[in-house]
């Protein structure tokens, strides 16, 4: 298992080398992937999303896409459409594959998408095919989608519904940098700068490896049992909470937790990958009520006081 | 992993020999500590096996059915959450828990049983059982008694019945006691009065002269030698119908027979 961490700790240096804090996105990244699952990153312009993605993209040797997501796109655009092909004097149909055949898929401010756009992205992501006519074409795995989306800015905007929302198994939320990383962040990209070579440190096998160790990581009864009364507890606080998450969140949050224990090198979930987890598990599976926006309460901060309550 | 269910196994029969060892001393301090109470205020004494045994029984079961692995790691920190973790997963067989079970093994034989048992506190807890024994048996030969609780329950007892009685004596009012009580209560109680009673109570002589042992005398052998005319036959009483008027009259007759 420690060979876990290292490869871990040099992946984190790899990408280190192209990007400056933000330890944290590439943490929750990373436990995305392993759980073969999809993560919604929330964050203000200009803090490396799009960056981060490629980068770990070039790490880990998966065939990437960007879906810049506006009003007007449709779903063929990102599905892929037929096209007329002329060969031999003959014209055929022939499928084009859309952006949305890669391994990695940057979907940009998919908030601004139209929601029947959004619909055909999401059920690449649950289904891990595309159904263009009659013909299913299945994506090449492992297939993530990280979509983005602005907190600010909303007009004009298409928010994605409760249970679209809840096919992402994370909502990693992305700070700005600490004044030192920002000084940095500054020094690196401000001055002559020429783009590091990446070394390549995973490939699609070790992926697909990586992700069945996860779910192998065993886990005690009583971390279960916290992981499965914390979820109820968010259906069961009526006076802040008006939906709790689903047993979905369950699934998630167990997962999430066992992808954290093997990237840290340990062959068991502790308490703490759980409390840690729980944050980017919840934070789009639970809508407050009137109450505790007149409270001026923060999703985490409902989550941070189910997680003291769920001894 | 059949070795590693082989070793929680383990874990958990020493571990909980300790318990009991344990749980078996805080009971026999409960069963000495409720028996002097008892004795002083005159209970029957073995009622105190009553809590003792009741303890012993839910102490131990509450904890048998705890989790050994968790005792173990409030000890030894390194194996906090890990040991639980291979010990609910024993069954299972995967690599990543292949390799928590060896990992676990391994740790594991750092754990000495010994840190499990307090030496001190089951030092305490002997000692205080002797204690308690001593001082049972110096109060028993002091015979010492506060409050006599059966006298004060069977008093109530009384009441209770007296209250019941006059309860049932019917819907017609009356005056007195009911049944056939005397309504001035025991008349040897009465007469007694308020005097104080003096009861000596002999002591037995436990004290044996020496000089008074001696051989104990032949037993004379009855005979029945009667001569062969002795015999004895039954008697009868008659009873003679004598009108009383003339009783007297025989009487006379019988007196003037013998002066005569």
């Amino acid at each position: 298992m420690k060979n876990y961490k290292t490869l871990f700790d040099a992946l984190y240096k790899e990408v280190g080398k192209v990007m400056v804090g933000q330890s944290e996105l590439i943490e929750h990244i990373m436990i995305a992937i392993l759980c073969d699952g999809n993560a919604l990153l929330e964050g203000y312009p200009g803090l490396a999303k799009t960056l981060a993605i490629k980068t770990l993209s070039e790490v880990m040797d998966l065939k990437f896409s960007r879906i810049q997501n506006t009003p007007d796109l449709m779903p063929s655009d990102i599905t892929g459409t037929y096209i007329i092909e002329e060969s031999g004097g003959k014209r055929n149909f022939k499928f084009q594959p859309g952006p949305v055949f890669a391994n990695l898929v940057l979907a940009d401010e998919i908030n601004r998408a139209t929601p029947k756009t959004q619909s055909a992205l999401l059920e690449a992501m649950q289904e891990k095919q595309v159904t263009a006519g009659n013909t299913t074409y299945k994506l090449d795995l492992p297939f993530f989608v990280l979509a983005t989306q602005n907190p600010i800015e909303q007009e004009g905007t298409y928010p994605l519904p409760e249970a679209q929302a809840d096919r992402f198994l994370l909502k990693i939320k992305v700070g700005y940098p600490n004044p030192q990383e920002e000084i940095s962040i500054v020094n690196r990209y401000a001055t002559e700068y020429s783009v590091p070579r990446l070394k390549t440190l995973l490939n699609k096998n070790h992926i697909i490896a990586l992700q069945q160790h996860t779910r192998q990581v065993p886990i005690a009864n009583d971390i279960k049992q916290k992981i499965v009364r914390t979820i109820i507890a968010t259906r069961q606080n009526k006076q802040l909470i008006q939906y709790g998450a689903s047993p979905r969140a369950s699934i998630g949050l167990t997962l999430a937790s066992k992808a954290r224990a093997l990237m840290n090198g340990r062959n068991y979930v502790s308490a703490d990958d759980v409390n840690t987890m729980a944050y980017p598990v919840l934070r789009h599976r639970i809508i407050l009520n009137f109450e505790a926006e007149r409270k001026g309460l923060a999703v985490d901060d409902v989550i941070k006081d189910i997680l003291d309550k769920v001894k | 992993m059949k070795s590693f269910i082989n070793v929680v196994k383990e874990i958990n029969s020493t571990l909980n020999s300790i318990v009991l060892f344990d749980n078996i001393l805080n009971s026999f301090i409960i069963f000495l500590s409720v028996y002097l109470v008892m004795s002083i205020f005159n209970f029957h004494p073995l009622l105190a096996s009553l809590p003792a045994i009741a303890y012993l029984i839910l102490s131990s079961y509450k904890e048998v059915i705890s989790s050994k692995a968790k005792l173990i790691e409030t000890k030894y920190d390194y194996l906090n959450e890990k040991l639980r973790t291979a010990a609910d997963n024993a069954s299972m067989e995967n690599p990543v828990v292949d390799a928590l079970h060896e990992e676990v093994m391994e740790e594991i034989k750092n754990v000495r049983a010994s840190s499990f048992f307090n030496q001190k506190k089951t030092s305490f807890k002997i000692l205080s059982l002797i204690v308690l024994c001593f001082l049972i048996v110096f109060l028993s030969t002091l015979n010492l008694g506060f409050l006599d609780f059966r006298v004060l329950l069977d008093n109530v007892q009384i009441s209770w019945d007296e209250g019941v009685a006059t309860e049932e004596g019917g819907e017609t009012p009356s005056a007195g006691v009911a049944g056939d009580q005397d309504i001035y209560g025991e008349e040897s109680i009465a007469t007694l009065g308020k005097e104080e009673m003096e009861i000596e109570i002999r002591p037995v002589n436990y004290e044996v002269n020496a000089k008074s042992i001696s051989d104990a005398p032949e037993e004379k052998k009855f005979e029945e030698t009667f001569p062969e005319e002795v015999f004895a036959s039954s008697t009868e009483g008659f009873e003679e119908n004598i009108p009383i008027n003339q009783q007297e009259l025989v009487k006379e007759y019988f007196k003037k027979l013998a002066e005569g």
